[in-house]
């Protein structure tokens, strides 16, 4: 008999999707800001501009980034269907089973049983690694802002605060805004490689499990097999 | 890092008058009169009040202090002045010193009333540390302390002996500061600590304000622009108070950055740039970025002020900003001709070894890739040479 799993919930399909895109169009975008890769032989005036739009795409990608990441933060406690704190609580017995499935993907036998709901341990923490480097990218990525930004702004007063304070704590950890910089650089290559890891596991698990793993993100559930 | 400062209320107009006075009656005689000064170089009183107009909006100061920015200007050729050379190159005396066609704020700065000035002093040996010895008794609390050069601090600063009695330029620059007016520390050394606090730091050099431990006025720059000396020495004069500071620098010199105000900017926003140089886009002026100007982590007026008497500037004459205002940049802004994506970063579990953020990027992602790879090749092998135990064991559901 074949059981119907609930994966993922709608917020959470949302979010996955919404950083997927936003994190794809911030290293791009990110890429080009470090080292514009383009040339653009301009023949008259520049009617166009191109450094300034991608600007503009990788702070609103950046920005659905941290929203992102915060409803993620929120929903990692408080969410009424499944916390992914669930999965991390209580230590011992989560870390066993993280333990356990790393050994699977390696030997491919005893295969752990599917959480119900919650998702697996492993996964949970390399979602908090990934979290945490966006919160580095978040952080150092307003402290870059600071600078730039004319303190003219529609948002709440508290904006170009966060700002300043995002500023002085990545200048206070990293010593300087070029290092501040280069963190953010590299950081974002750690989030592209975990992504990778990550989209390459998910198709593991589709292929040696059978169980439709690919379709959770898309319909929220996957088909577990049972006697 | 820069900020704007919240603006200090403007001096009141009778203090200062009364504090020049007071300044005028101290020093009269001593030193060089500057309307004389400025007849013997042909320049006009028209050109001195044009500048005193623009000293006084680059100090922040209302229209009505120009009359008073001229007093001050008058008195600054009559304080004593005690110029320190310490661990240093010169350099930053020498672009003050050796001008073509000096304007007024570098014909201030040759006739300060130096009473100790190890490169210009006409005494030698021990007259010259009389001169100094006197000017320390004497002026004590009026004076103002000039250091150019950082500090080295190993071997209780041995690095560094000055004069005939051999003094450590640590114990010199204590002496000099403790009956200062105000310490000013000029250039990237005496700020930052300058090339030679670069990473391995063999001298343990450091800046005047880290060595010494006390507040400066940093005047960073390599080397420094003269504007930005005159008009800290015209403010202290004015208002008797070190003027508002972001990161140990002058507000009103440093608070804004470098890429905000630069002629180049529409270019960079644009996305046009200097590929390599001498091409198209070199002769277009187009932007530096790519060629490794570090504008954009630079707080500086070279933009404003420009160089000697608004000629120029680097950025002007076709050459990215090296960052040279800036804590560290001899370590952190290197390539000087690179952008920062090519910039060395020391690698993290690999002592010594050092690569591009691009470059140390890439290779994790190519890692990883390589390790999808290597576990997929794997999985299958496995799965073949297991058939049935591909995880039909475990237990499902719950």
């Amino acid at each position: 008999m074949i059981r119907r799993v609930r994966r993922m919930t709608v917020m959470m399909r949302i979010m996955h999707w919404v950083l997927a895109l936003s994190v794809a169009a911030c290293f791009v975008t990110g890429l080009y800001i470090a080292k514009p890769f383009w040339f653009r032989p301009a023949p008259g005036p520049a009617d166009v501009l191109v450094m300034g739009n991608v600007r503009f795409v990788h702070f609103v990608a950046a920005m659905l980034v941290d929203v992102a990441f915060l409803s993620w933060c929120y929903l990692f406690f408080f969410s009424l269907q499944e916390p992914f704190v669930r999965s991390l609580v209580p230590f011992r017995k989560r870390w066993g089973e993280a333990w356990a499935m790393l050994r699977h993907y390696f030997t491919l036998r005893n295969k752990p049983p599917t959480r119900d709901p919650g998702i697996d341990p492993l996964n949970a923490y390399g979602f908090l690694v990934i979290h945490f480097l966006v919160f580095v990218q978040m952080v150092t990525g307003f402290g870059l802002m600071r600078p730039t930004f004319s303190h003219a702004n529609s948002l709440l007063p508290i904006w170009p605060w966060i700002l300043e304070v995002s500023e002085r704590v990545s200048v206070a950890a990293f010593g300087s805004l070029v290092a501040v910089r280069q963190v953010h650089h590299l950081a974002g290559f750690a989030i592209v490689a975990l992504a990778a890891v990550h989209v390459y596991l998910q198709i593991w698990r589709d292929i040696f499990w059978t169980e439709g793993h690919i379709s959770v993100v898309f319909s929220g559930y996957k088909y577990v097999e049972e006697e | 890092m820069p900020k704007c400062p919240h603006p200090r209320r403007a001096p009141s107009p009778s203090d200062v008058e009364r504090r020049l006075d007071a300044l005028e009656a101290r020093f009269q005689g001593r030193g060089r009169d500057l309307e004389e000064l400025l007849a013997s170089r042909g320049i006009s009183r028209r050109s001195f009040l044009k500048w005193t107009s623009m000293m006084t909006a680059a100090l922040w100061l209302p229209p009505t202090f120009e009359r008073s920015v001229a007093r001050a200007a008058a008195v600054a050729t009559r304080v004593p002045v005690v110029w320190l050379h310490l661990q240093e190159c010169t350099g930053c005396t020498e672009s003050a010193l050796r001008t073509a066609y000096p304007g007024i704020s570098e014909l201030i700065l040759e006739y300060l009333s130096f009473d100790y000035h190890e490169t210009i002093m006409a005494p030698a040996g021990e007259a010259a540390e009389k001169s100094l010895e006197d000017t320390l008794e004497n002026h004590r609390g009026a004076y103002l302390c000039v250091m150019e050069g950082s500090i080295p601090t190993a071997m209780d600063g041995k690095f560094l002996r000055l004069g005939p009695k051999g003094e450590t330029g640590l114990s010199l620059a204590r002496r000099v500061a403790a009956g200062a007016k105000a310490v000013i520390a000029i250039g990237h050394c005496a700020s930052y600590g300058g090339p030679q606090a670069a990473a391995p730091n063999p001298t343990g050099a450091k800046p005047v304000h880290e060595a010494l431990g006390i507040q400066t006025i940093r005047i960073p720059g390599c080397p420094y622009n003269g504007v930005n000396l005159v008009g800290t020495i015209l403010h202290l004069l004015l208002t008797g108070e070190v003027p508002a500071l972001v990161d140990g620098r002058p507000a009103w010199a440093y608070s804004k950055r470098i890429h905000d105000t630069c002629p180049r900017r529409a270019h960079f926003d644009a996305g046009e740039f200097v590929e390599q140089w001498g091409d198209e886009g070199a002769r277009k002026g187009f932007c530096l970025y790519k060629v490794g100007c570090k504008g954009p982590y630079t707080w500086n007026n070279c933009n404003e002020m420009q160089w000697n008497e608004a000629a120029s500037f680097p950025i002007r004459a076709g050459h990215g900003c090296i960052g040279c205002s800036e804590d560290a940049f001899w370590d952190d802004m290197a390539p000087l001709e690179k952008p920062l994506a090519d910039g060395a970063v020391a690698i993290p579990f690999l002592k010594g070894v050092e690569g591009s953020v691009d470059t140390v990027g890439w290779t994790l992602i190519g890692a990883t890739a390589v390790g999808i790879a290597g576990h997929a090749v794997y999985s299958a092998a496995m799965k073949k040479s297991k058939p049935g135990q591909d995880g039909e064991e475990g237990s499902h559901g719950a």
